[in-house]
C-alpha cells in the first residue's frame, strides 16, 4: 500500500499541469454567459451546459491519451525498469498509476463542473436538473472505460505480437456473446433486467481489463510483448470466466417455469377446455416475466416468448380450445414469427410457421383452428394453417382500417370497423366471403359524437355499444342487432353491461347511496329482473362463474378499505348469495370476462373458466370448485 | 559450509523465439569484491542481467539474488539491491529532488544525506528535469540512486558508458574504495575491459550465451601468457606444436615459421615440458591484458557468436 500511494504521488505530480488546464478551463466557462448575444436568463444554461460538456469531452480525452501512454510508452521507451528495480510489486506499480490518472481525470472534471454548482446549483448532479443516473454515470464510467481499453489497445499496438489474433478473435467472441444476451431483453421492457445484464457486461469489461492490464505489468514487467501477451491471456481468461458467469445468469433469470411463478397473472382463457395463458415472476429473478399457455387441468404447459404487460401480444385461441397461436420472440417494433401449438396432445409444443406479422396486425382463428386470419395494414389475409397457405387476401376499403376482424364460420369473417363519420363516429358491420374473397358490407351502427367500446357477444348476434357525449360526458348503451346494426333498444345502467352465457345482458349500476342494482334482461321480450345489492361501495361484477351464477366483488368493510375484498357469487335469477372467498384477485380483472370482442378486441374465453380463476393472497393461481366451494391451488405463488 | 553466495545463476537459460540469447548459464558471485560479466554485443548480457533483477523470467533455469528467487521473490531481493542500468531510466520529467522523495518512500534503507552528498559533489543539479541532464549526470544520478539505498549488491550494466575519462576513473576509485570497505558486493558488466581490469576480483565471459569462463582475474591473468621463442630452422615444427600443447595453446601465430604462441593454460610445470619437448630458447613469457584475453576468447567474428 506505501508502495502504491509512493507511485500515485509520483504521477500525481508529474502531471500537476492537468490540474491548472482544469482550472483555467473552468474560469473561461465562467465568463461564457457574458459573451454577446446570450442573455442573461441564459446564463445558467448556457454555463451548466459549457461545464457539462467540457468536463466529459476533457475526461474522455485524457483517458484516451493517458490510457495510451501510462505504461505504452515507458514500456516502448525502456523506462519501466526504473520502477522494476525497486522493491515495489508489480501490482504496486499498475494500481497506483492506474488509480492516480484516473483520479487525476475524475478531479479534472470535477474542476471543470465546478461553475455550473456555482451559478444557480443547476449542476448535473443536483436533484432539480433531471438527467439520470446513466447520464451521470458516464463521467465516472465512460474515463474508467476509456482509460483502460486505451491502455490495452496501446500494448497490442506496440507490442505487434501473434497475441493480436487473441485479441481479435476475443472481441469479436464477447461482442457476439453480450448481443446474444442482450438481444432478448431489447424492445421487450425488461428494463431492470437489461440495465443489470448490460451493467455486468460493461463491470465484465472493467474488470478484465484491468485484471488484463494488471497481470500484463506484474509478469510481462520490462518486456513489452511479454506484457502483452500476459495482457491477453489475463484479460481473455477473466473475460470468459465473467461472460460466462453473465450468461449463465442470465439464463437462469429467463428460465424458469410456471410453479415457480410467485405472483401470476392470467392474460387469457381460452374459450373451451382449461387452458390459460399466465404470466409471472419467480424469486430472484429481477423484472423477468416468463409466459406460458398452462393447462389447468393437466399441469401442462408450453413457453411462450418473454414480453411485457400488452393486448396485442396475447395468444389467440381456436374456439374449440385445441389451437393456440401467438406472437414469437422479439421487440415490440420489428415484425415477428408466428408461432402456434396443438394444445389438445398430451405433449403440446411450440411450433413456429414460416408467417410474420407487424406489431400492429390483428390474428384470429376460425373456430375449429384450422384457418388463420390476420389483418395488417388494411389487408386481410387468410391462410390455411397446416399448410400455410394463403387462401384468400382482400384489401380493404380505406374507411374500414380500424377493423376488429373475427372468424364467423370457417369460411365466413365477421369485420367490425370504427370510421369517422365528419366529427361523429360510426361503426361499420362487414363479412368476407372465404372463398371468393368478396366482402359484403351487412349493416352499421349510427353515428355518435364519441363511440367509447362496443361489446360483441361470443354467438356474434348482438353487440353493445356504448356511446358517449363529447360535451357532457354522459354515456350512453344501447344494443344492437350485430349482423346489420339494427338498433334494438337502450340500456339503462351506469355500468358496464355484459352478456351472459345464455344470451341474456346483466346491467350493473351504482347509486349514490352506495347500492348497487343489478339488473337482468333478455335481448328481446319481457323477463327483466332486478336485484338491489345494498351497502356496496367498490362493488363489481367479475364474470360468470356458473351458468346465471356472477361473482361480485365488493369490499369486506364498505367503511375501512384495508380491510380488503370478499367475493360473491349472486344468482342472477334468485338474488341468493354464496360466499366464495376474500383475500382473493380475479382474473377477469385485467379482461373482458365474456367472449366476443371488447375495446377493439376479439376475445375467445371461456367464461365459466376465467370466473373461477383467482390469484390467492401468495400470488397463486387457484380455482374455485363451484361443488365443494373450496380454492384448490393451480400453479405459483410465493412459500409461505 | 561455505558462505552464502550473493548472486547465483543456476542454468539459466533465456530463448527469444528459436534464438538461445543465454543457454543454461551457471555461476555464483560471493560476497564482496567487484564480478564483471564480459562478452561482445549480443553475447546474452543484458538478458543475464534482466534475469538476474527479476525483470525478465528465463525460459529456463533460476537467478537469485540474496537468497531470494529474482523472478518470484523480486520485490523481496531488490530491497537490498542497488542498479545502474545501461541506459538511464528514472522518468525524464522527475527532478533529483522529487525522485529523492519517492525513493525515500519505496526503499527500506534509504540514506538521504548520502543521496545528495553525492549530487553536491559531482555538481549534478537537483532541480532540473532528469531528461534535460547530460548523459553524464544522468549516470551520475542514476549511481547516486543506486548508492544510497544502502545496498548489499550493486548491479551496474556498463555504467561507464557516455562517461568521460575523468569521470570513469572516479566511479572505478568509488567502487574499489567505498564500496569494497562496506562489503558491498558488485555484478558489473562493462565494455571497459581495461577499466575493470584494474577493480575486479572475479571475471566471466560469456560467448553467444555461454559461459566461457568464470575465476578470479589474477588467475585467468595468471594462465594466460604469451609464449616467445628464439626462431629456429633446426627444430621440427611438430616438436614445437607437441611442446605447446602442455600449456594449451589457443591462438597467436603458430604457422610453421612462427615463434609465438597465446596460451590459456600456463604452468611452471607446463613450461618446463614444453621446453624440454620443444628444446627451443624461450626468449619472453608476457602476461596478457584482460582485453587481449577477451578477445581470444571471443574470437573476432561480429556479432559475439561463437
Amino acid at each position: 500500500m506505501k508502495a502504491t500511494m509512493a507511485i500515485m504521488a509520483r504521477e500525481v505530480m508529474a502531471r500537476r499541469e492537468l490540474l491548472l488546464l482544469a482550472v483555467a478551463l473552468a474560469i473561461v466557462i465562467s465568463f461564457l454567459p457574458f459573451l454577446p448575444n446570450i442573455e442573461p436568463y441564459e446564463a445558467t444554461d448556457v454555463r451548466t451546459a459549457a461545464c457539462s460538456a467540457t468536463a466529459l469531452a476533457l475526461g474522455c480525452v485524457l483517458a484516451l491519451v493517458l490510457g495510451a501512454t501510462v505504461f505504452g510508452n515507458d514500456l516502448s521507451e525502456g523506462r519501466l525498469g526504473f520502477f522494476f528495480a525497486r522493491p515495489i510489486s508489480g501490482f504496486a506499480i499498475w494500481w497506483g498509476r492506474v488509480l492516480a490518472l484516473i483520479g487525476l481525470i475524475w478531479v479534472v472534471e470535477a474542476i471543470v463542473l465546478l461553475p455550473s454548482f456555482f451559478s444557480g446549483g443547476a449542476s448535473i448532479f443536483s436533484a432539480d436538473y433531471d438527467m439520470g443516473w446513466p447520464a451521470r454515470l458516464a463521467y465516472i464510467v465512460a474515463p474508467l472505460i476509456l482509460f483502460l481499453l486505451a491502455h490495452a489497445a496501446s500494448i497490442v499496438v506496440r507490442a505487434g505480437t501473434p497475441w493480436l489474433f487473441l485479441d481479435l478473435g476475443g472481441s469479436m467472441v464477447v461482442a457476439i456473446i453480450a448481443w446474444l444476451n442482450l438481444k432478448p431483453l431489447l424492445g421487450i421492457g425488461e428494463q431492470i433486467a437489461l440495465s443489470v445484464i448490460a451493467g455486468a457486461l460493461v463491470a465484465a469489461l472493467l474488470i478484465a481489463l484491468a485484471v488484463g492490464g494488471a497481470m500484463g505489468v506484474a509478469r510481462g514487467r520490462v518486456d513489452l510483448k511479454r506484457t502483452h501477451s500476459a495482457q491477453s491471456l489475463a484479460l481473455w481468461s477473466t473475460m470468459a470466466v465473467c461472460v460466462t458467469a453473465i450468461t449463465v445468469y442470465g439464463g437462469w433469470l429467463r428460465n424458469f417455469g410456471p410453479r415457480e411463478f410467485n405472483d401470476v397473472d392470467v392474460m387469457t382463457v381460452a374459450p373451451n377446455g382449461g387452458w390459460v395463458e399466465v404470466v409471472g415472476r419467480a424469486n430472484a429473478r429481477l423484472d423477468f416475466e416468463r409466459g406460458y399457455l398452462f393447462s389447468t387441468a393437466g399441469n401442462r404447459w408450453v413457453p411462450l416468448p418473454s414480453r411485457k404487460w400488452g393486448f396485442e401480444n396475447n395468444a389467440v385461441f381456436s374456439l374449440d380450445g385445441d389451437t393456440a397461436m401467438w406472437r414469437g420472440g422479439g421487440s415490440f417494433e420489428e415484425p415477428r414469427a408466428l408461432w402456434w401449438a396443438d394444445i389438445v396432445r398430451p405433449d403440446p409444443m411450440a411450433r413456429p410457421t414460416s408467417l410474420t406479422v407487424s406489431p400492429e396486425a390483428a390474428l384470429s382463428l376460425s373456430g375449429d383452428g384450422t384457418r388463420l386470419a390476420i389483418l395488417e395494414e388494411g389487408t386481410v389475409s387468410i391462410y390455411e394453417l397446416g399448410e400455410e397457405r394463403l387462401v384468400k387476401a382482400v384489401r380493404l376499403p380505406e374507411p374500414l382500417h380500424r377493423v376488429a376482424v373475427v372468424f364467423f364460420d370457417p369460411n365466413t369473417l365477421r369485420l367490425f370497423a370504427r370510421i369517422d363519420v365528419g366529427n361523429a363516429q360510426s361503426i361499420i358491420i362487414a363479412e368476407i366471403d372465404v372463398a371468393t374473397g368478396e366482402l359484403v358490407r351487412t349493416g352499421a351502427i349510427p353515428a355518435f359524437e364519441e363511440i367509447a367500446w362496443f361489446a360483441v357477444d361470443g354467438s356474434l348476434q348482438h353487440m353493445i355499444v356504448s356511446s358517449r357525449s363529447a360535451v357532457d360526458l354522459v354515456s350512453t348503451k344501447a344494443l344492437y342487432d350485430a349482423v346489420d346494426g339494427t338498433f334494438v333498444r337502450h340500456l339503462d345502467t351506469t355500468g358496464f353491461p355484459r352478456f351472459l352465457q345464455d344470451g341474456r345482458i346483466l346491467l350493473p349500476s351504482e347509486s349514490d347511496d352506495g347500492s348497487v342494482a343489478l339488473v337482468v334482461e333478455p335481448t328481446e321480450g319481457e323477463g327483466r329482473i332486478v336485484h338491489t345489492m345494498r351497502a356496496a361501495f367498490g362493488s363489481r361484477v367479475q364474470g360468470e362463474a356458473v351458468p346465471n351464477g356472477v361473482v361480485v366483488r365488493h369490499l369486506v368493510d364498505p367503511t375501512d378499505r384495508t380491510q380488503g375484498i370478499r367475493l360473491t357469487l349472486f344468482d342472477v335469477d334468485t338474488g341468493e348469495m354464496r360466499n366464495i372467498g376474500s383475500h382473493l384477485r380475479s382474473t377477469v380483472g385485467w379482461f373482458p370476462w365474456q367472449p366476443g370482442i371488447d375495446m377493439g378486441f376479439v376475445w375467445h374465453c371461456n367464461q365459466l373458466e376465467v370466473s373461477r380463476l383467482f390469484i390467492d393472497q401468495s400470488g397463486a393461481l387457484v380455482r374455485w370448485d363451484p361443488e365443494t366451494g373450496e380454492m384448490v391451488h393451480v400453479v405459483g405463488g410465493r412459500a409461505p | 559450509m561455505g558462505v552464502e553466495p550473493v548472486v547465483t545463476l543456476d542454468g539459466l537459460t533465456v530463448r527469444y523465439g528459436k534464438l538461445t540469447a543465454v543457454d543454461d548459464l551457471s555461476l555464483e558471485v560471493p560476497k564482496g569484491g567487484v564480478f564483471a560479466l564480459l562478452g561482445r554485443n549480443g553475447s546474452g548480457k543484458s538478458s543475464t542481467v534482466r534475469c538476474l533483477l527479476g525483470q525478465q523470467r528465463p525460459t529456463a533455469g533460476r537467478s537469485t539474488i540474496l537468497g531470494f528467487d529474482s523472478w518470484k521473490k523480486r520485490r523481496r531481493a531488490m530491497e537490498r539491491v542497488g542498479v545502474v542500468p545501461e541506459n538511464p531510466d528514472v522518468p525524464p520529467d522527475t527532478t533529483a529532488n522529487r525522485v529523492e522523495k519517492f525513493m525515500a518512500r519505496v526503499t527500506p534503507f534509504w540514506r538521504s544525506a548520502n543521496y545528495f552528498d553525492r549530487l553536491d559533489s559531482l555538481e549534478v543539479p537537483r532541480n532540473v528535469h532528469f531528461g534535460r541532464l547530460s548523459k553524464g549526470q544522468q549516470r551520475q544520478l542514476a549511481l547516486a540512486l543506486a548508492l544510497a539505498g544502502s545496498p548489499r549488491l550493486l548491479v551496474l550494466d556498463d555504467p561507464t558508458l557516455g562517461l568521460d575519462a575523468v569521470a570513469r576513473r572516479k566511479l572505478y576509485e568509488e567502487l574499489v574504495g567505498e564500496l569494497a570497505d562496506r562489503g558491498t558486493t558488485v555484478f558489473l558488466t562493462t565494455h571497459d575491459l581495461a577499466g575493470v581490469e584494474a577493480i575486479a576480483d572475479r571475471v566471466g565471459v560469456i560467448r553467444g550465451g555461454s559461459l566461457l569462463v568464470d575465476e578470479k582475474l589474477d588467475v585467468l591473468k595468471a594462465r594466460f601468457c604469451r609464449v616467445i621463442w628464439a626462431a629456429t630452422d633446426t627444430v621440427p615444427r611438430e616438436r614445437i606444436d607437441a611442446g605447446l600443447q602442455h600449456l594449451g595453446v589457443v591462438g597467436g601465430n603458430v604457422a610453421a615459421g612462427a615463434n609465438e604462441a597465446v596460451v590459456q593454460k600456463f604452468s611452471e610445470f607446463g613450461f618446463d615440458r614444453f621446453r624440454q619437448e620443444a628444446r627451443v630458447e624461450v626468449m619472453r613469457v608476457d602476461s596478457l591484458s584482460l582485453e587481449e584475453i577477451f578477445i581470444v576468447l571471443c574470437g573476432t567474428e561480429p556479432g559475439g557468436q561463437s
